[in-house]
């Protein structure tokens, strides 16, 4: 069963009591909460997703809920947590989405260490995964988006999981998170593209989620092999600036970019040097989608 | 002098990028440094790149040939001990 198939009074039963269960990338989640705006964009967003029947094991439960009693009435505000622990300070209850969108990611960050847990936006084509790492702000999730509504599968726009053992990269196909005028780009992009509502005033401006296309998130159980690692950076009015990496250069972007790596230590260094021993890497500036588009399909090509 | 056990490395065309467990750091090396490397991991791997990991061992007559900035570099980086 997905989620498109309750009715919003049913989400909101479910998040309200036994919890609405679904997968996150290789995990399943719990979400609780009785705040009625996530209900509402939960079910519009998260339309594609299965849910995860009752004997499933559940290995994050995650609740959004008033941290107080006064604060369910007067400036009302909504609290995360994952299993009884509140990582983050209380944000306006307008904010109650994109708190569950940051959340999640804190959860798989935190607690995914069988894999390199990389700040980067992944998108398959084929079987083969193209890996864009970023710092925050560089573009990363408005390429990832313009990719995904050009046919790539979207894996994650945020988190690439790369398995230890297997060197594959996990699915977490997730609502794609977008910041500033990045909405308006991506809302632009075609009438197909659905975004959430916009949280203005939040710590990094106005957000929005775009929903990932149901083929995405359908196709959630199948991993990638890496091909391609590309460092992208968007500059308004630059002309495309596109040059390769060598590996060694590559291994560090990729470890400094590695939300676990002190973690993993000797495992995380060998498991980066099995990545880019399969990889090419390239870094690029650019302005528009016009111009970086067609230069990662020419690098895609050199690839295969 | 001598070499910290369990540091890693692996050598690619542009660099040596070396992982030093004592300060979790990872940084990249030039390439002329690529000869003690290998003479100091004993258990090399022989992937396409080079990479292994140090084996600890008094190492004062083996690095008595290297130029002073050398080992100063490696002291720093907490890849060869003094012993102070």
């Amino acid at each position: 069963m997905k989620i498109h198939q309750l009715s919003l009074a049913e989400v909101r039963v479910r998040l309200a009591f036994q919890g609405l269960r679904i997968p996150c990338g290789p995990f399943n989640v719990s979400i609780h909460s009785g705040l009625e705006p996530l209900a509402w964009v939960l079910h519009k967003i998260y339309a594609d997703f299965p849910i995860a029947d009752e004997s499933a094991y559940v290995d994050f439960e995650v609740k959004l809920e008033a941290p107080n009693y006064l604060r369910k009435f007067v400036r009302k505000q909504v609290s995360f947590s994952c299993d009884g622990r509140i990582p983050f300070k209380p944000l306006p209850i307008g904010q109650a989405f994109p708190m569950l969108e940051w959340g999640l990611n804190w959860v798989i960050s935190s607690h995914a260490h069988s894999y390199l847990v990389i700040h980067a936006a992944v998108v398959e084509k084929n079987g083969r995964a193209l890996i864009l790492a970023a710092d925050p702000g560089s573009g990363k999730s408005t390429l990832c988006a313009a990719l995904v509504h050009r046919g790539w599968r979207l894996l994650s726009d945020e988190l690439a999981l790369v398995d230890l053992v297997s060197g594959q990269v996990l699915p977490i196909a997730r609502p794609i998170s977008l910041k500033n005028a990045s909405i308006g780009v991506v809302g632009a992009l075609g009438a197909d593209v659905e975004l959430s509502p916009v949280c203005h005033d939040t710590a990094k401006g106005s957000i929005a989620h775009m929903k990932p296309p149901a083929a995405s998130v359908g196709s959630i159980a199948l991993s990638a092999k890496p091909a391609l690692v590309v460092f992208p950076k968007y500059a308004k009015g630059t002309h495309l600036f596109s040059e390769k990496v060598g590996s060694a250069q590559a291994f560090l972007e990729i470890a400094r970019h590695t939300f676990n790596f002190s973690v993993l230590a000797g495992d995380g260094f060998d498991a980066i040097g099995r990545l880019i021993d399969q990889v090419h890497a390239s870094r690029i500036s650019y302005s528009s989608f016009d111009q970086v588009v067609p230069e990662i399909e020419r690098l895609w090509q050199e690839t295969e | 002098m001598r070499i910290c056990s369990g540091v890693k490395w692996r050598e690619y065309d542009d660099g040596i990028v070396v992982y030093v467990p004592a300060t979790c750091e990872t940084h990249i090396l030039a390439k002329h440094f690529s000869a003690f490397f290998h003479a100091s991991s004993p258990l090399a791997a022989s992937l396409k790149s080079g990479a292994g990991t140090l084996e600890t061992f008094d190492c004062e007559a083996a690095i008595s040939s290297f130029p002073v900035q050398f080992v100063e570099e490696l002291l720093s980086l907490k890849i060869l001990d003094s012993g102070n």
